[in-house]
């Protein structure tokens, strides 16, 4: 049941070895930074706490995994970066590391080479935190971008709104989806140059509205890259959502064990009630058919073609979207009282399973674009 | 479900509710906003003046005698159309547990109190060590002269700091040969020295619930609930008021309204998988409230109702947590934002979704957990009898 069941056999042992190394180190910063102490502090002083954790998960690489070397990047597989992101997970980071990693990585493929060399070293050491803000208010991971970018004197006039950005309270730099009259299209846009309404996500990690209301950017803002980009970083923020679920599923059943075999209730520990064993067993089921099919999902964006990769990560979206809900309830439901406390973890894991499922497309998105492809 | 006689009945308590809680109090309750405690209380004694504040108390202590199905209607009409609940430790539990066991004095003195809500009462069963398991309770009560003693502590209280009284139980005799047979019950002022009130905030950050050490608390020995080490049986008569209402019909029906309302506000009425699960929930809700009218009908016979009742605990809530997450799912990601800032201008509402969502786990945990629902219908249908 170790997380390395879920990757796919190293191809050489050079990766091992840049696994372990990775695995040490991160484990080692999660550790410094992320107790469940520390991880409150961090939310009461928000931006101090959070630079520092930033600036540590820089110092370790972590910023650089998968980019380009020549950009600053160090080049391990999509794999190595969902294992990190499922530890990430399991702390339950209040940082977007995973959403600005998909985004520096949708840079890097849709950007030109000066978009890239303007940005990408400043990105892996930390100095920048680039979001791709796509998703809108209207109901609407599966409805056509409503926000609209109109060719203007300067360059481009955008105007519509993204709503409950990922990490969005925190970016220094956006990439925006907008509708262009040739279909959609990707841009680069300073923070600064933008109204966000900044606010917390009810598990504590930050989010934000930006209100386009024509902001005016210039032509050299436009990636290179557009709508099969964007699909392609999609589906793979889906993917690595998944491994952040799967790190906090394992999180919940660890702490939902650990708190049966010690809680005694009618003179016996509740794990000795074979009603909650059974809930245990199937919270254990639910997690390993979560893990590898999330390894399947990431090893198709990797390499798969863009059907594919679709099928799998929407597979992956339901099936640990139902390993979320169960264990993020059961994991509440089994700790009685204490589990909707703030002051105790469960209620914190059930929040951020909560909104995995409601994030990258709900169930009901994935089950049809699922049935589009094999129906 | 209703007779045209009751039918009229529940229009008559809707027209009241509508005329008298205000509006701004009733988009709380629609909304999931925390209603003040000041709010609860004039609505209280909006209900007191039309003597209206206890219908399920008999007509001697200031109820209205009415009979248990227009209880029923008169609680799920209140539900539905958004009045705020007063708290049942007052009205439903402590109540009617007096008017049974307690003496000539502690009912003279304490109903009317409770009526008009000059007194405000939580109740103190859970400890730390003590959830599901409650007969393991250990705070102490000793008796020193005309005063009980009491040292220990109380966990999950709600509303404790909204409170002026609690009901609790204490162990009065650790040497009784079972341990239920050692509990009483006593009527504790928490303004009482030695009463200390701790928040406990849930991760919604809210104080509903507390905290609440004894530490030498001396209590009047007339406190005490009826006759000593009774408290277990009485609190099992607590424990098993309201069950015509269990199922929190009228608050689900409000919950389905808000539901179909946020869904079309999201455009989801055309979703095909959407409307489905919207119907579910909405035939669930009607299998539900058809095995309630049974139960009314058996009520109406005069047969009190018996593990049906269980069987609708566990039915309704979860019935109001589907209902929640629907919620939630009908909002997707917009959900997220929760506390300053979170809300949308546009669309404020979005920022409660959450937190209902949350809320609602609570109800398969309190008031007997839904596994300690299903181990109570198991012992009672004889599952393992004759092991
Ligand atoms: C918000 C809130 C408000 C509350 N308000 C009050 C109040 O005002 N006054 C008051 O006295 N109490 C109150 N409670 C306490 C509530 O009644 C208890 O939480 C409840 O009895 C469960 O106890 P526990 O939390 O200790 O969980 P535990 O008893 O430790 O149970 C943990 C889990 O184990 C399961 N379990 C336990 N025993 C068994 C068994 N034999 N078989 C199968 N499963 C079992 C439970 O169902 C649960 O899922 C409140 C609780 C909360 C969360």
């Amino acid at each position: 049941m170790s997380t390395t069941q879920m990757d796919p056999a190293p191809a050489q042992s050079d990766d091992a070895d840049i696994r372990a190394l990775l695995r040490n180190s991160l484990d080692t910063v999660l550790a410094r930074h992320y107790s469940f102490e520390q991880r409150r502090d961090a939310r009461e002083n928000e931006a101090r706490e959070s630079q520092a954790a930033w600036a540590a998960y820089a110092e370790l690489g972590l910023l650089a995994l998968t980019l380009p070397a020549g950009h600053g990047g160090l080049p391990v597989s999509l794999a190595d970066l969902a294992m990190v992101v499922e530890a990430m997970g399991g702390a339950m980071v209040l940082e977007p590391y995973a959403p600005a990693m998909v985004a520096a990585r949708l840079l890097s493929a849709a950007g030109s080479e000066d978009q890239q060399a303007a940005w990408l070293p400043a990105i892996c050491r930390g100095e920048v935190r680039v979001i791709l803000a796509h998703e809108e208010a209207n109901g609407g991971y599966a409805k056509p971008i409503a926000a609209s970018a109109t060719p203007d004197p300067h360059g481009w006039r955008l105007s519509g709104r993204k709503s409950a950005v990922a990490g969005g309270d925190t970016a220094d730099l956006f990439i925006v989806s907008a509708n262009t009259a040739n279909g959609v299209a990707l841009f680069l846009v300073p923070a600064a140059d933008l109204a966000i309404r900044p606010a917390r996500s009810f598990d504590w990690t930050g989010t934000a509205d930006l209100m386009l209301d024509d902001v005016i950017i210039p032509t050299s803002a436009r990636l290179t890259g557009g709508e099969a980009a964007l699909a392609a970083a999609l589906d793979e923020a889906a993917a690595l959502a998944c491994a952040d679920a799967v790190g906090a599923i394992r999180a919940a059943n660890a702490l939902t064990r650990a708190h049966t075999s010690t809680r005694r209730q009618f003179g016996r520990s509740l794990d000795a009630f074979q009603v909650l064993q059974h809930r245990l067993v199937d919270m254990t089921i639910a997690q390993e058919l979560a893990a590898p099919i999330t390894a399947a999902a990431i090893a198709a964006c990797a390499a798969a073609t863009p059907a594919e990769r679709a099928r799998a990560v929407s597979a992956a979206k339901v099936k640990v979207g139902e390993a979320a809900r169960y264990v993020g309830e059961q994991c509440v439901q089994l700790h009685g009282g204490m589990g909707l406390v703030q002051e105790y973890p469960a209620a914190h894991l059930f929040a951020r399973l909560s909104l995995f499922e409601l994030s990258h497309g709900g169930r009901d998105y994935h089950l049809e674009r699922y049935a589009e492809l094999v129906l | 479900m209703y007779t045209a006689r009751e039918q009229a009945f529940a229009e008559e308590v809707r027209a009241f509710v509508r005329s008298e809680c205000s509006e701004d109090v009733r988009r709380k309750v629609f909304e999931a906003v925390a209603v003040t405690a000041q709010e609860r209380l004039a609505w209280h004694k909006a209900l007191h003046a039309r003597g209206w504040a206890a219908p399920h108390w008999p007509a001697e202590h200031g109820g209205t005698g009415w009979s248990p199905v227009e209880t029923y209607i008169f609680s799920e009409t209140l539900a539905e159309e958004g009045a705020p609940d007063l708290g049942s430790f007052g009205l439903k539990m402590l109540g009617p547990t007096l008017m049974q066991y307690g003496t000539p004095e502690q009912k003279a003195y304490y109903l009317p109190r409770i009526l008009s809500g000059e007194d405000i009462w939580c109740q103190g069963f859970s400890e730390p060590g003590a959830g599901s398991d409650l007969a393991s309770l250990k705070t102490r009560a000793v008796l020193d002269g005309d005063h009980w003693v009491v040292n220990g502590q109380k966990m999950w209280t709600t509303m404790a700091h909204e409170s002026n009284m609690m009901f609790a139980l204490v162990r009065t005799d650790p040497d009784a040969p079972k341990p239920q047979m050692g509990i009483s019950m006593l009527l504790i002022d928490l303004k009482t020295p030695g009463v200390d009130i701790r928040p406990i905030i849930l991760l919604n950050g809210e104080r509903t619930t507390n905290e609440v050490f004894f530490d030498n608390v001396r209590v009047p020995a007339e406190n005490l609930v009826g006759e000593p080490h009774k408290g277990w049986t009485y609190s099992r008569v607590v424990l098993g008021n309201e069950r015509l209402s269990i199922a929190r019909i009228g608050l689900n029906r409000r919950q389905l309204a808000r539901l179909k309302r946020i869904a079309a506000q999201q455009g989801l009425t055309t979703s095909p998988l959407f409307r489905a699960r919207i119907a579910e929930a909405s035939i669930e809700l009607d299998a539900l409230e058809a095995m309630a009218t049974a139960m009314l009908d058996r009520a109406r016979a005069g047969v009190a109702p018996g593990i049906e009742a269980n069987m609708l605990k566990i039915k309704g809530s979860e019935l109001q947590q589907r209902l929640t997450r629907l919620l939630v799912e009908a909002a997707g990601r917009s959900a997220a934002p929760f506390g300053p800032g979170a809300a949308d201008p546009d669309r404020p509402w979005l920022a409660r979704l959450f937190k209902s969502h949350f809320d609602t786990r609570v109800v398969s945990i309190y008031g007997g957990s839904n596994e300690i629902q299903r181990n109570i219908i198991a012992k009672s249908l004889g599952f393992g009898a004759s092991r």
